[in-house]
């Protein structure tokens, strides 16, 4: 058995920069110290020793022709001129998809209904008046934590007033009051999800307190919308929430994908009421973008990679 | 010479190729193994070189170019094994009892005959035994060994750290040690003794 096989790796590696003169002054030192002290470690030195003066008495060979190049050579050889263009083309073409795919996530977790839940609640309105318009197809159809749902609710019972307009959801005019919050809100009936009623019943606004103890109940829908909008607008978003809210409308369908459709409502002081959008609906031409740089980046560095391989 | 050269002078830069070629023909056959290849490794390497040869910036000219052929030569071998074809052609011209296009080696001092089959026995044991080794622990094998690079510059050449360097020229030197112990005979006495006083 040879003594290299014997050695750790450590000094293996030693004895190998020993041969080359790569140690260290006090390396050198604390090895030859240990090669006078061991007679093992001075074998393994003579094994690699003889071991590279072999393979350093390998002859050199003569090249069996000049490796000179030719104008010929060059030319044929030479990258196409838009070479570097493609490259520029690409790495811009992927900066750009880049800036707009971090443009759009970013702007849904700054903007998202989350960050605004934690919001002061002052800025998000005195919930006694709290107000919904309904006018807008694209209404509320989720609340994102306690604060938000309890200003929905609230909101729910500010439209028992439109309660039987179907055409609430497909821009219909609807009327919007404010309730105070001091009235009291009794029990509000079972009804199973994802079933609207018709004309729902008048329910004053509900109490915060009442407000937590309903939060897993279902509460019929207070106004009335088509039951198959209302289903397909909210049956996958928020099942159980969605009764409690009432008639929501349906979200335009590329807004829902991908959870991005939050938004509520609430009113400042004056009564506005305010709403959130997604970057998507902020910048509609957002996904355009992505999907358009996406796409010129893969094809310019094709092209790049194409005039590299051919040249 | 460098600097003309990368002004776009061909000349130049040619002067360039004839002060190097033979260093850097030998780096490739003694990786890929077989003249042909080194032939068309070295070729490339010095097209490749022209035209990248403003992004030099000084430093051992010699590392820089050795990079190049380093990494002329992982793509040729990709190459062959994307396409096995090529390497089993180089195989069977090998196989044929006979090493079809063996480079001529250089000439050194004269040697009887005997002594000169010997040696080129010894040197094509030598040379398997390099084949044998993985291809990262050849590289620097080859570089330090053969070719005399220094650390530094293999490092260089093989964009890795000195460390790695270190590591991977003490393994390749066991392994071909233990290589080299199978072709007892052929060796030089100084290196069958150092075995017998082990055993």
């Amino acid at each position: 058995m040879s003594e290299l096989e014997q050695l750790s790796r450590r000094d293996l590696e030693r004895l190998s920069a020993y041969l080359d003169g790569a140690l260290s002054a006090r390396e050198k030192a604390r090895l030859e110290a240990r090669l006078r002290l061991e007679p093992g470690l001075r074998r393994s030195l003579r094994e690699l020793q003889s071991t590279v003066e072999l393979v350093r008495s390998l002859p050199e060979v003569r090249p069996p022709r000049s490796f000179a190049l030719t104008p010929d050579v060059v030319a044929a050889r030479a990258r196409p001129r838009t070479y570097p263009y493609l490259q520029l083309g690409t790495a811009l073409a992927t900066l750009a998809f880049i800036f707009a795919v971090g443009v759009d996530v970013l702007g849904n977790v700054f903007f998202s209904p989350y960050s605004q839940a934690e919001m002061p609640r002052e800025e998000v309105g005195e919930p006694a008046m709290l107000a919904l318009d309904t006018r807008s197809p694209e209404l509320l159809t989720e609340v994102a934590g306690e604060m938000g749902f309890r200003e929905a609710l609230s909101a729910d019972k500010v439209n028992e007033g439109v309660a039987g307009d179907e055409s609430i959801g497909e821009g219909a005019a609807a009327e919007v009051t404010e309730l105070p919050m001091e009235e009291a809100t009794p029990e509000p009936p079972e009804q199973p999800p994802g079933e609207t009623s018709g004309p729902a019943p008048e329910t004053p606004p509900v109490e915060p307190e009442a407000v937590e103890a309903s939060e897993e109940e279902e509460v019929p829908a207070v106004a009335a919308t088509s039951a198959v909008a209302t289903e397909a607008a909210l049956g996958e978003v928020a099942p159980n929430v969605a009764p409690m809210l009432g008639t929501p409308s349906p979200l335009p369908s590329e807004a829902r994908e991908g959870g991005y459709p939050y938004e509520y409502a609430f009113a400042p002081p004056d009564g506005r009421a305010l709403r959130f959008r997604s970057t998507l609906e902020r910048l509609p031409w957002l996904r355009l973008a992505e999907v358009g740089f996406g796409a010129l980046a893969v094809t310019l560095a094709a092209l790049t990679l194409r005039a590299r391989r051919r040249s | 010479m460098i600097r003309e050269a990368q002004r776009g002078d061909l000349d130049a830069f040619n002067r360039l190729v004839l002060a190097y070629q033979s260093r850097m023909f030998n780096q490739a056959y003694r990786v890929m193994g077989d003249p042909d290849s080194a032939a068309d490794v070295a070729q490339e390497a010095f097209i490749s070189a022209y035209r990248n040869l403003r992004q030099y910036r000084g430093g051992s000219f010699r590392a820089w170019l050795s990079r190049i052929v380093t990494n002329a030569c992982y793509d040729e071998l990709r190459r062959r094994k994307r396409r096995p074809a090529t390497s089993l052609e180089a195989l069977m011209a090998v196989s044929d009892g006979v090493r079809m296009n063996d480079p001529t080696p250089l000439p050194s001092r004269a040697e009887g005959p005997e002594s000169a089959a010997e040696r080129g026995e010894l040197t094509q044991a030598i040379e398997e035994c390099l084949q044998a080794l993985p291809l990262e622990f050849r590289v620097v094998a080859v570089m330090v060994d053969v070719q005399g690079y220094d650390y530094r510059e293999v490092a260089e050449a093989i964009g890795k750290p000195l460390g790695t360097v270190k590591s991977r020229l003490a393994r390749a030197r066991a392994r071909l040690r233990d290589c080299l112990q199978g072709h007892g005979e052929l060796l030089p006495a100084s290196f069958r003794l150092e075995n017998e006083a082990i055993r």
